[in-house]
């Protein structure tokens, strides 16, 4: 599971991590403050109880047993001094001899200790209740009968250090729980973001050759007027460029008849012009614009395309490009300059495949290669090349191009300093596509492998 | 050959009539899916040239219908449409060439010829025949012995005709077919006087009359 720190999932799972813990440790410390008051209790309880049921036992003990230390002072003999039968392995775990207690006189005289009992009487005042000083807790049961003073004391190192091991107890496992929380957490946000990244993910897959509606049922309330707004907008999108490519492939019909009515009737004339006729020469410059006309009107066509967004392959998936390869290739053989001159095996076009349109790929490819047959040397073949499954590599022969000129290439109505005709957009239209396509076009002078020429190669988008 | 054009641009259709014309073939014109049908029900023609946008339709529908009824007219599409996926649903619907506008004459004549041959079983443009008489298909031309004959348009419609199924015997009304456009006049003799012509520009044993059936070319 890895989340990257902008995400979403991220901010929730650390905001959420944050608050968990600090209400965990808020509820830990109020738990503990509890217990804490409940032991302090307890463990009073216990000093209560020893002083008041244990009072007549202990003074009956002194009145059998005689002194055992100057002064008079009877001693209770540990338990395991014989007193009384322990249990050695509850002995061993628990220290049960933690109470000291003191028998004392209205005068205040040391009259018996338990064995653990410092020797002089504690230092608390002959009433009855609790004293309390840095090393001892002390309750004295006041027995009115004998007028003497039950005192029984615990030493508060034992009280703090039970209640430490208490409250430890408890925040040892909130403190290991802590980590597993957090990736819980983390977990729970992922998986509860899910319909978010399917969202997100459909509309990743969305391109101009892609508007398809994103299926709304599975998003969360929170982001379905999201994706409502974003499947309108795509709606709206793909009306503008169907309306946009329809318009173009109007513009491309209209334009294109009356052209090919023009030039026809201009061959026409020129073939039915008597030899010598003063007419000849127009008819020849009529047909030499028309047929420039014709080229400049497909290239702003293509432009045109390019611009509005042609490229992607219309299922969004890599296609395969052989016949279409083919296809230009047939084309380009049957003009006068491509003739011969075009050097392409045909068995590699099959391993060609890419995530493009037919149509933006042809478009791609016409260009490269007749700008490599218009500029590249008329004596040299024009070499195209298919390296994997998406690269194709077209390179002629040629005078090297001006490293400084280079980037201009592809700018558009730039033409190379060369004496071949062209509207300088050719280069461009082919960076346009690939840029669409996501897709990559490089130029290179001179070609690989030579001192000379001049090589465009397209990476071709893989989806 | 036998040429029946489909396209609604006037000075277009009538630019390419005239050079198909003039390049001896016989053509018939017209601008409406309707009339097209009519007309490929009753002639046999050599070659469809079809525009896809008709005032009345759409021309790849007129060539899926001619496909489904079996017809091998040979068709080369003539359009405005040049995206490749246009193209190949031309030739998907049974096209045999796609030409996009604006084209020159002369590749429509070099497309026209390429398509023909392809149907008469002989890719081959290049033909010697008896009599030391070699045909360039392809560029038109005819060396007798090493030296070249102009043909006028109409003989050279006539012996391309004959051409196009070497050794085969073709009626006369198979070559009138040949000679002239849809509803014009056709004189009784007009073969005869064109086969005349040939013998006497190509030499009097390369074209055979079949007594009661017609002519063919010896090969």
């Amino acid at each position: 599971m890895k989340f990257a720190t902008n995400s979403l999932q991220f901010a929730l799972a650390r905001r959420l991590t944050i608050i968990v813990t600090i209400f965990w440790i808020a509820g830990s410390g109020l738990a503990a403050n509890s217990m804490y008051e409940e032991m302090e209790e307890a463990a009073d309880t216990g000093l209560v109880e020893t002083a008041r049921q244990g009072s007549a036992l202990i003074i009956d003990y002194m009145r059998t047993h005689a002194p055992d230390e100057a002064g008079g002072v009877v001693v209770i003999p540990a338990p395991s001094d014989g007193l009384v039968k322990g249990d050695d392995d509850v002995d061993a775990i628990i220290d049960i001899d933690f109470l000291m207690y003191q028998l004392r006189s209205e005068t205040g005289d040391l009259l018996l200790r338990s064995h653990n009992s410092v020797t002089e009487p504690f230092p608390v005042p002959l009433q009855g209740g609790f004293y309390q000083d840095d090393d001892l807790r002390v309750y004295t049961a006041v027995i009115a009968e004998h007028n003497l003073y039950m005192q029984v004391a615990e030493p508060m190192e034992h009280r703090d250090e039970a209640i430490l091991e208490s409250i430890s107890a408890q925040f040892l496992p909130i403190a290991l729980l802590i980590p597993a929380v957090i990736i819980a957490i983390m977990f729970g946000v992922r998986q509860g973001l899910k319909p978010v990244r399917h969202v997100r993910d459909e509309i990743e897959a969305r391109s101009e050759g892609n508007l398809s509606p994103i299926e709304q049922d599975k998003a969360p309330d929170e982001i379905s007027t999201i994706v409502t707004a974003v499947n309108r907008l795509m709606a709206k999108l793909d009306a503008a460029l169907r309306a946009e490519r329809t318009f173009t492939a109007h513009s491309a019909h209209e334009l294109r008849t009356p052209i090919a009515a023009a030039l026809a009737q201009t061959q026409r004339l020129l073939l039915e012009l008597p030899e010598n006729h003063q007419g000849l020469k127009r008819a020849r410059q009529t047909e030499e614009s028309l047929k420039r006309l014709s080229r400049l009107s497909e290239k702003l066509l293509q432009l045109a395309r390019a611009e509005a967004g042609v490229g992607t392959s219309p299922t969004g998936e890599n296609q395969k490009l052989g016949t279409t390869l083919g296809m230009v290739m047939d084309d380009l053989e049957r003009v006068s300059d491509g003739a011969g001159r075009i050097e392409f095996d045909a068995q590699t076009a099959g391993a060609l495949r890419a995530n493009i349109d037919h149509d933006a790929f042809a478009i791609c490819l016409r260009n490269l290669i007749e700008n490599a047959l218009k500029h590249g040397r008329q004596d040299e073949p024009v070499l195209i090349e298919i390296i994997g499954s998406d690269t194709i590599r077209v390179s002629n022969g040629g005078d090297v191009v001006n490293p400084a000129d280079m980037a201009d290439l592809t700018a558009r109505f730039k033409r190379s300093n060369t004496k071949a005709g062209g509207a300088g957009l050719g280069l461009s239209i082919v960076e346009t596509i690939m840029r669409n396509t996501g897709g990559k076009l490089t130029l290179q002078s001179p070609r690989p492998g030579k001192v000379d020429g001049f090589m465009a190669e397209l990476r071709l988008h893989q989806s | 050959m036998r040429i029946l054009l489909v396209e609604d641009e006037a000075f277009l259709a009538e630019a390419v009539r005239d050079h198909l014309l003039a390049s001896g073939n016989a053509v018939d014109q017209t601008d409406s899916i309707v009339e097209a049908e009519i007309m490929m029900r009753g002639t046999p023609y050599d070659v469809l040239l079809l525009d896809l946008n008709l005032p009345d339709g759409k021309g790849i529908d007129l060539l899926r219908g001619l496909r489904r009824n079996r017809s091998t007219t040979p068709c080369i599409i003539l359009t405005a449409q040049d995206q490749i996926s246009d193209r190949i649903e031309g030739l998907n619907a049974g096209a045999d060439d796609y030409l996009v506008k604006p084209f020159d004459l002369n590749e429509l004549s070099a497309r026209l010829l390429a398509v023909a041959r392809r149907y008469s079983g002989n890719p081959n443009p290049l033909m010697t025949l008896p009599g030391g008489v070699e045909v360039d298909l392809g560029n038109r031309t005819i060396l007798l012995n090493g030296k070249q004959i102009d043909l006028t348009s109409r003989e050279w419609a006539l012996f391309d005709q004959m051409l196009r199924r070497p050794g085969a015997t073709l009626s006369k009304a198979q070559l009138e077919e040949a000679l002239y456009e849809f509803g014009a006049e056709i004189e009784s003799n007009t073969v005869e006087v064109y086969i005349s012509r040939l013998r006497r520009k190509l030499g009097k044993d390369l074209i055979k009359t079949v007594r009661g059936v017609g002519y063919r070319v010896e090969v």
